[in-house]
């Protein structure tokens, strides 16, 4: 008041620049250092429903071998090819399968997650309605 | 000592670095997204799918030396029905299962089995998802 009735403005103090810099710096480094921009996919396994009664005939089991090669069960044990080979499963092997009846596959013991996750991939793209998980194979004694 | 003038000019040739600074916070801000520390020692399988799985309440983790983590805490796979049947109404929890790309469908199956020996109805196996 005493400044007004003197006949000057007071000055208004403005933030520094510098000091702005620095705060926006620390949010900066903060969210570059805990941001995450991984993307996650899900496979979802659901127990396999034994006393279903007709399950066992309605599934079409795959096996998954070790040397990554697949065999239908209903086709007769067939060979459907190597892992390289089935990614680009192509309409001949669509018909192997039954497109309402559900996927079970059942790899070996020794085959990896990587593998099996792919498996999965490749039988899902044929659009069968439904591609299990059905537990890794006992070994042949 | 700097004068006003100086200082002046100074200010302004900050301006273009606080432009920059700003769009990469925003950019940061908007595009990333804060999660818990995820074990970085576990490479998840890569998929094709893409389903966005979301936080999971849930998180077991099991790395390529068959060490388990059940939200982070590490625990053996014996005490691992102890630990789920503290959780209320396990049946109705979906658990989400990240597993190192290496391990073999028998170690796969020795925790899936335990899991659903423990109640578990609901489990999803975690992945990479890769751009096609």
């Amino acid at each position: 008041m005493a400044t007004a009735a003197l006949g000057y403005k007071p000055r208004r103090r403005s933030i520094g620049l510098t000091a702005l810099i620095d705060v926006v710096f620390i949010l900066l480094m903060f969210f570059m250092l805990t941001s995450n921009f991984d993307q996650w996919g899900a496979v979802d396994f659901h127990p396999m429903v034994a006393a279903e009664p007709d399950a066992e005939r309605k599934n079409q089991l795959v096996f998954l071998n070790e040397d990554l090669s697949l065999d239908v069960k209903d086709q007769g044990n067939r060979k459907v090819g190597s892992l390289d080979h089935y990614q680009q499963l192509g309409a001949a092997q669509r018909d192997w399968f039954n497109a309402d009846a559900p996927i079970i596959l059942v790899p070996e013991a020794r085959v990896s997650v990587q593998d099996i996750v792919s498996a999965l991939d490749s039988l899902r793209a044929l659009g069968v309605s439904s591609v299990n998980y059905g537990g890794a194979k006992a070994p042949q004694p | 000592m700097i004068t006003e003038r100086k200082r002046k000019s100074l200010d302004e040739s900050l301006i273009p670095l606080i432009n920059i600074v700003f769009l990469l916070l925003i950019f940061f801000l908007i595009a990333g997204q804060i999660s818990h520390q995820q074990n970085q020692r576990i490479r998840a399988p890569e998929s094709a799918r893409e389903n966005a799985a979301a936080h999971p309440e849930w998180m077991l983790e099991m790395a390529s030396d068959r060490g388990l983590r059940l939200n982070g805490k590490r625990i053996d796979l014996e005490q691992l029905p102890a630990q789920l049947a503290q959780i209320n109404s396990v049946a109705d929890q979906r658990i989400s299962v990240k597993v190192d790309r290496a391990l073999l469908a028998e170690d796969l199956d020795k925790l899936l089995g335990v899991l659903r020996d423990s109640g578990v109805l609901s489990v999803t196996l975690l992945t990479k998802a890769t751009v096609q």
